[in-house]
């Protein structure tokens, strides 16, 4: 389904282009050599770059809709401020993106941002980048432990959090009591072990809920509808289902849909535009925004901060940034919605 | 039935091949990737002279094809026998999980592995890798289960004992020896593109100056012509599964320590990676024909593609279109190099 909120919208571009301009003309000024100390200060007071800078991003993978999302903030927020941004994608892959982070450690960059997709795997290419003087900006997931690696920020959601807020929302939902799944994500990514132990978080408070079933559906949408078509087969009764991100949650609301059993409550992670179009419609009861273009965009303001304001991590910046986005039920879901398409969450 | 003097029709004088032109055509299959290859670097030099002509970069692209390298190396002796092996990436994966498990970990890795002397992880490691092709072997072999279904079996199985062991956690720490050799270098060059080079070149030796290697190309080229020629087919077979599954193993150890890390589904693309540097190099998945140096023109040709990718401005979404037309147009090439090569070998 499409979604309804189109994330291309001239009226936020023509503003943010105006925006924009306003600061760019600060360069024009300085390039006719009229006024350049005003086009510094005018700069300055946008915090925007009067030189373009050359920053290089790396995230997960552009396949999953939210990484491509954050690329889609991360050069808007780029335009604004100036800033040059060039795409090492991770394809959803270890190794991949090993190759591409040591591909773009071996060339020149005012600043680095970057979402692994395996903890780990990146630490040597980005010490490389980090002893080089290079400011890195780690976003979403840690690239390696945050005490054994000199990140200039880590930005990233509280995935026990998202998970113990949406499951908060579906347990309030079927009044405390019932039956309850959860569709997990892969076992091995750290997100997912955080949405799972904010899942159980929540339950722990209530003992008249009983869990159905947790299995992992590594966030492959055919796998969702091949377990979910088992447990609407095994358990006549679901009240709610809380799943990893939202894409295995439409995919496990087509299957209830064609049983019948849409009356079970359905929560997800993430809220991308799809999800929050089903909680206006009703499909889903609420998801929990994980806020890529505040991270991407989050990105670009922390690399132009430290390199043309000279922010130091620890001191003008910390060392971790929690980003965490609201959970959407109907009332919120519209605002969330603009604000997505305007890259502001 | 003509006689001199009577025929008036003008003979065809039989076409007088020079000798070069011959070879040169005899030779097409394996000039095919080299040519791709060096239209490759040609054109990202070109493209982006200040990043991709580096040392730094040689060397990047260098330790890139390294680990596919070795499990390459593994899967050409299977190639050229005519079978398949799906399980490369999975056995490499579960093979460096398994020397992360025998090596002692950090407190906060929350694994219930068992901590023991580097050398012996190594073993046992390395233990575990024969154990999964000697099982591969028997399938094939002895039960006969064709190598495409019982490799893919063994894929499953990898993955298995990966999840199991780390169940869904990550270890970070290998013996110190691995670790030398998968993150440290001799002078300029990293260990690692030694190791895979060494490995490369006993796999030539193998392959080209002895009687196994010549019954590797006998049983891929023509199995019943072999088996009546008295050669062993079933321990040839059995042979090149294990030598698959242990240098998909030992690039798994590799792997894992240049990495830096060892978790599920890590290795996951080396399979096609490795298949693809084997076949885009001019070895035939039907058996028979290649060898290592087209498995390394191939590694070369990959390594090149996807590290110059990186270097030239163009839209991500683009570059994955980009390096499949490529890889399309060199097999293409490959695939017709073949039929001039075969047509002259007719001539």
């Amino acid at each position: 389904m499409a979604s309804k909120f189109d994330p291309r919208s001239y009226s936020r571009r023509d503003f943010f282009e105006i925006l924009g301009a306003s600061a760019g003309a600060a360069s024009l000024f300085g390039a006719f050599g009229s006024t350049p100390a005003l086009a510094a200060e005018m700069a300055k007071a946008t915090g925007r770059s009067e030189k373009p800078l050359k920053a290089a991003f790396s995230n997960a993978g552009l396949q999953a809709t939210w990484c491509a999302q954050g690329k889609q903030a991360a050069e808007f927020w780029g335009k604004l401020f100036n800033v040059e941004v060039t795409w090492f994608d991770g394809a959803l892959s270890s190794t991949k993106q090993r190759a591409a982070i040591d591909d773009l450690a071996s060339q020149k960059w005012d600043f680095v941002a970057i979402q692994a997709f395996g903890i780990g795997t990146l630490t040597d290419p980005v010490n490389k980048l980090i002893d080089a003087g290079t400011p890195v900006i780690d976003m979403d997931t840690l690239i390696a432990p945050l005490d054994s690696i000199n990140v200039h920020s880590f930005l990233a959601p509280d995935n026990e959090f998202m998970g113990s807020s949406v499951t908060q929302a579906l347990v309030e939902a079927i009044g405390g009591k019932g039956k309850v799944v959860m569709t997990q994500g892969a076992l091995g990514h750290t997100g997912a072990q955080g949405r799972a132990r904010g899942f159980h978080s929540v339950l722990k408070s209530y003992p008249n809920i009983e869990v159905l079933d947790e299995q992992p559906a590594d966030w492959d949408v055919t796998k969702v509808a091949r377990i979910w078509e088992t447990l609407l087969t095994k358990y006549p009764q679901i009240d709610a289902a809380f799943f990893h991100n939202d894409d295995m949650a439409l995919a496990a609301y087509n299957v209830m849909k064609q049983h019948n059993r849409t009356e079970i409550k359905v929560g997800g992670v993430d809220a991308m535009p799809p999800a929050v179009d089903a909680v206006v419609d009703g499909r889903m009861h609420a998801t929990v925004r994980n806020p890529s273009c505040r991270i991407h965009g989050g990105a670009i303001i922390a690399g132009v901060s430290a390199v043309v304001g000279g922010e130091k991590a620890g001191g003008g910046i910390p060392k971790h940034i929690i980003t965490d986005g609201p959970v959407i039920t109907k009332p919120n879901a519209p605002g969330i919605a603009w604000m997505e398409g305007h890259f502001l969450i | 039935m003509s006689t001199p003097g009577t025929d008036t029709t003008p003979q065809r004088k039989p076409t007088a091949t020079p000798r070069t032109s011959l070879r040169l055509r005899d030779h097409l299959k394996k000039i095919a990737p080299f040519i791709t290859l060096l239209f490759l670097i040609v054109f990202f030099s070109v493209a982006s002279p200040a990043s991709f002509l580096t040392w730094n970069n040689l060397t990047n692209i260098l330790t890139q094809i390294s680990v596919t390298g070795i499990i390459a190396t593994g899967l050409t002796f299977v190639i050229l026998c005519a079978e398949i092996d799906l399980s490369v990436g999975s056995v490499a994966n579960a093979v460096g999980i398994v020397l992360a498990f025998f090596t002692a970990q950090d407190a906060s890795v929350n694994i219930a592995n068992v901590p023991l002397p580097g050398w012996v992880a190594i073993v046992l490691a390395l233990t575990s890798a024969v154990i999964f092709g000697l099982v591969t072997a028997f399938g094939v072999t002895r039960i006969g289960i064709p190598s495409f279904i019982m490799t893919l079996a063994m894929l499953q199985i990898g993955a298995g004992v990966c999840a199991m062991l780390v169940r869904g956690q990550i270890a970070y720490n290998v013996p110190d020896v691995i670790k030398v050799l998968g993150t440290k270098a001799l002078g300029p060059i990293p260990w690692i593109v030694i190791v895979a080079a060494l490995v490369l070149a006993a796999g030539h030796f193998v392959l080209t100056y002895t009687r196994f290697g010549r019954y590797v190309y006998m049983v891929g080229g023509n199995r019943e012509a072999a088996e009546y020629s008295g050669v062993n087919v079933r321990a040839v077979v059995a042979s090149v599964m294990i030598i698959g599954a242990v240098c998909s193993g030992f690039a798994g150890m590799l792997g894992v320590a240049h990495l830096g890390s060892a978790q599920q589904d890590e290795f996951v693309d080396y399979l096609l990676d490795s298949i693809a540097a084997v076949v885009v190099g001019g070895t035939s998945l039907f058996g028979g024909q290649g060898g290592i140096p087209n498995t390394i023109i191939g590694l070369f040709v990959l390594g090149v593609l996807n590290n110059g990718l990186d270097h030239v401005k163009i839209d991500s979404f683009l570059k994955v279109l980009i390096r499949g037309l490529i890889l399309l147009t060199a097999l293409i090439i490959n695939i017709y190099a073949q039929r001039i090569r075969s047509r002259s070998l007719e001539e």
